[in-house]
């Protein structure tokens, strides 16, 4: 073997052997989605008469250790485990290879969910981002303030031993307590493009 | 090679006979005497048998309760009634429905009088046993490992149950051992041992473990299986009153979620799939002689409950991640005080989660033998500012013509789930009264009780049943009777149904009759040493709505009649037994789509000595 050989031999071991999932990229920006006002879902069924839950924005940024993503609701919203009417429920869905054969199917927004976040919290500031593929989950930071919530995802959660890039379709899906069906969707059909070229 | 393994062989063949044939130099009287005379280990067991040992004193029992409070399941109770688990034998008392869902293995949690997930509060050796895990609400005591207790004292309240366990105590010196084993249809398994063991010193020791499983066939949804065990280590001294006791109990139960077969499918029963362990240290002092004198204790427990969640989540429908990691420390201490006519205690908890505070404390008064009364003041703070106070109090007397009579009543504030941060508190009082007749062959009691309205939380395992409605004020008559026309015929059971009104989450017209037949059979088994006991039950309830559904809807559930047999055969300590279930093959159950499986049968054999 030549000595070239040798190196890319060894370079691919240490690479697989090393298993890490830090981004391959060094990109780090900011994104924005907007939401129309008042395009929530009407109830067909509400036992609790939960209120609609208006998603409004979504922003973020991205940087190599972390995602930041924060939710802007039209009316203040509490934690899941506090159990009241205004409890934030839903998901946000990750598509992190952006491709829908991958991951759990969601036709709604055509994508192939490889990571989700669980917006329901665990009752000490936290809320679950689920790999799909591994059958895990991790509990990253979330902070509700009046009518926003932030979430700080470490992007080690949203990396696969295949795709640490910075390139992710993304949805989110609001829900009631025992409301039927989804009060709010971002975008209503679709998916939102988290990516370095949307930088601002 | 060949050759020289055929010699070591032969060397073998030749040397061991040799060895045999040598002289028994060893003389008789130099071997240890208990190693060979087995009639002197017996008559040294008998006579050791004979001494009793200091036991662990039942802490947070209530020492002085007046008539008709509280029913008491004690070891041999336990064996007499047909109980697979702590569900069968609270479906003695009065008022009680089990939501099974279905056989052996399914859940049981206990709705009383209405009160759904807050209709009982349980301890184990005085320590709470709250709710942990993803019911987080209500327990489940069908999870309860039966073969490690030996007393449950079942204190009725109206609209609540207190239920009192109280593991197993050895009071003597020799070792005592159990064993169990038990099949039945569906290829279930239930294995028992335990090992007590007690020394004059004052040390003891407790091992055990239960392990059952339920296999069951691939088209049958809902295996179960659950390991549990229990260690203790205590100390009481004999000349002494002070003792200290660890204990550890551990359950792993691994339960199936149980689907609907229509479409959509839908959740009927939410698994299980986890590990909760229960450690507690304790020092205490113990009353004087006659159970009189000043007692007290100081507890330290923590309860944890952990599970692959992500398992779990992931056969979710709802993919919603559940955070079922919980744990908690208890911090507690009693004082009591006991007269032969009066008691007063108090005690005081901490809990490091949901309840930082718990307080009450309780007299009980019995000035003579036809009288006694009792009163509990309890304050509890919850997380949030929200507060539980109370006042229970009760009375009874003992009338001419064995007649005898008891009020009850409960009332104050309560939070009744405080793990639930928007529960808020509810004001209830609760009223009963019972009126009694007892005599060896024929014993009724008569009780009519009024709960207060009452928003009734569900038991969140059984997914399609979202909610109970609420109740308004409801009136109750229970009764229940025990005829014994014969020393070895006894006909008992019980009847209960809500007045006028009909509560959510209970069937009304609920009723238990059990015909036994037992005998020792003494004119040919004069020792006693033989019982066969062979039990029919019958259990039935009328059309109730026992929940609504995720729209709001009541869920209908259709009165039945259940069957049920228990042949036992007893030998000394020695039980065999067969049990069979929904002997009439029906395919109703207690709760819509969970039916009992047909002609569901158990039989096993438990043996108990001192070795």
């Amino acid at each position: 073997m030549k000595p070239a050989g040798r190196a890319a031999l060894v370079a691919m071991v240490l690479g697989c052997g090393g298993g890490g999932t830090e981004p391959t990229d060094d990109a780090e920006f900011d994104f924005a989605f907007a939401d129309p006002a008042g395009d929530t879902v009407a109830a067909t069924t509400n036992p609790n008469q939960v209120r609609a839950t208006d998603l409004l924005e979504i922003t973020g940024r991205l940087d190599r250790q972390r995602l930041v993503l924060t939710l802007r609701f039209a009316n203040p919203v509490t934690r899941w485990t506090d159990g009241g009417a205004d409890a934030l429920d839903g998901f946000v869905l990750f598509d992190s290879d952006t491709s829908s054969a991958s991951g759990f199917a969601n036709p709604a927004h055509g994508l192939g969910v490889d990571f989700y976040l669980d917006l329901r919290d665990d009752g000490f500031g936290k809320m679950a981002v689920v790999n799909f593929a591994k059958r895990r989950f991790e509990r990253a930071e979330a902070r509700f303030e009046d009518a926003t919530v932030t979430v700080t995802i470490p992007r080690s959660f949203l990396t696969t031993d295949s795709d640490r890039d910075s390139w992710f379709r993304m949805a989110v899906d609001i829900a009631g307590r025992g409301r039927r069906p989804d009060v709010d969707a971002s975008p209503t059909a679709g998916f939102h493009r988290i990516e370095p070229t949307a930088a601002p | 090679m060949k050759t020289a393994a055929a010699l070591a062989l032969a060397f073998g063949a030749v040397a061991w006979p040799a060895v045999a044939q040598r002289p028994d130099t060893t003389a008789v009287d130099s071997l240890a005497a208990d190693a060979t005379d087995i009639s002197a280990v017996f008559l040294k067991t008998y006579e050791a048998n004979r001494t009793r040992v200091p036991v662990m004193p039942r802490l947070g029992r209530r020492d002085l309760l007046p008539a008709m409070s509280r029913l008491v399941f004690d070891r041999d109770t336990m064996e007499w009634h047909n109980a697979e688990t702590v569900s069968d034998l609270l479906s003695k008392v009065p008022g009680v429905f089990l939501w099974r869902g279905g056989w052996i293995g399914r859940p049981e949690p206990v709705n009383y009088q209405a009160r759904g997930a807050a209709s009982v509060e349980y301890s184990i050796d005085g320590v709470p046993f709250l709710p942990l895990g993803p019911d987080s609400v209500s327990v489940d005591p069908s999870l309860f490992p039966l073969s490690f207790l030996d007393r449950i004292e079942v204190e009725r309240l109206p609209g609540v149950l207190r239920v009192a366990m109280f593991t197993r105590r050895h009071d003597r010196l020799p070792p005592r051992t159990r064993i169990g084993v038990a099949s039945g249809d569906l290829d279930i398994a239930r294995y028992i041992v335990s090992l007590e063991r007690r020394s004059v010193g004052g040390f003891g020791l407790v091992v055990a473990a239960e392990h059952l499983a339920v296999p069951l066939r691939r088209d049958i949804p809902g295996s179960y299986s659950n390991t549990q065990a229990w260690l203790q280590a205590s100390y009481l001294p004999p000349a002494k009153r002070f003792g200290a006791s660890i204990q550890w109990i551990r359950g792993g139960p691994n339960r199936e979620n149980i689907l609907s077969t229509g479409t959509p499918v839908d959740t009927l029963s939410q698994g299980l799939d986890g590990t909760r362990n229960d450690l507690q240290a304790s020092v205490f002092l113990r009353p004087g002689r006659h159970g009189l004198g000043l007692t007290g204790s100081l507890v330290a427990a923590r309860s944890g409950w952990a599970e692959d969640s992500i398992l779990l989540t992931l056969g979710d429908p709802t993919r919603h991640v559940r955070y079922v990691d919980q744990s908690l420390w208890l911090f507690g201490g009693r004082v009591g005080h006991r007269t032969a006519v009066s008691t007063l205690e108090a005690e005081v908890w901490h809990r490091t989660r949901w309840t930082p505070l718990d307080a009450r404390v309780h007299l009980g008064l019995a000035p003579a033998t036809l009288l006694a009364g009792s009163a509990e003041v309890g304050y509890q703070r919850h997380d949030g500012g929200r507060t539980n106070r109370w006042l229970t109090a009760r009375g009874s007397i003992r009338l001419p013509l064995r007649l005898a009579a008891s009020v009850a009543g409960r009332a104050g504030t309560f939070v009744p789930h405080p793990t639930l941060k928007a529960a808020a508190p509810v004001s209830l009082t609760d009223l009963g009264v019972l009126a009694s007749f007892d005599h060896p062959r024929l014993a009724l009691e008569g009780g009519l009780w009024r709960t207060a309205g009452f928003e009734p939380v569900t038991f969140p395992l059984y997914r399609t049943i979202d909610g109970i409605g609420p109740s308004g004020t409801t009136k109750w008559l229970t009764v229940s009777a025990r005829v014994a026309p014969r020393q070895w015929f006894v006909l008992d059971g019980w009847y209960s149904n809500p007045i006028k009104d009909r509560p959510e989450g209970i069937p009304p017209t609920h009723g238990i009759v059990n015909a036994t037949i037992q005998s020792k059979f003494l004119p040919t088994f004069r020792s006693g040493i033989f019982g066969l006991k062979l039990q029919g039950s019958m259990e039935s309830w009328g059309d109730a709505v026992i929940g609504r559904d995720r729209d709001g809807e009541p869920i209908t559930l259709k009165g039945a009649t259940m069957f049920r047999a228990q042949l036992q055969i007893r030998l000394g300590d020695f039980i065999a037994f067969y049990d069979r279930a929904n002997l009439q093959g029906t395919d109703l159950g207690y709760l819509p789509g969970l039916n009992i499986v047909r002609f569901a049968s158990t039989f096993g054999v438990r043996w108990e000595f001192s070795n």
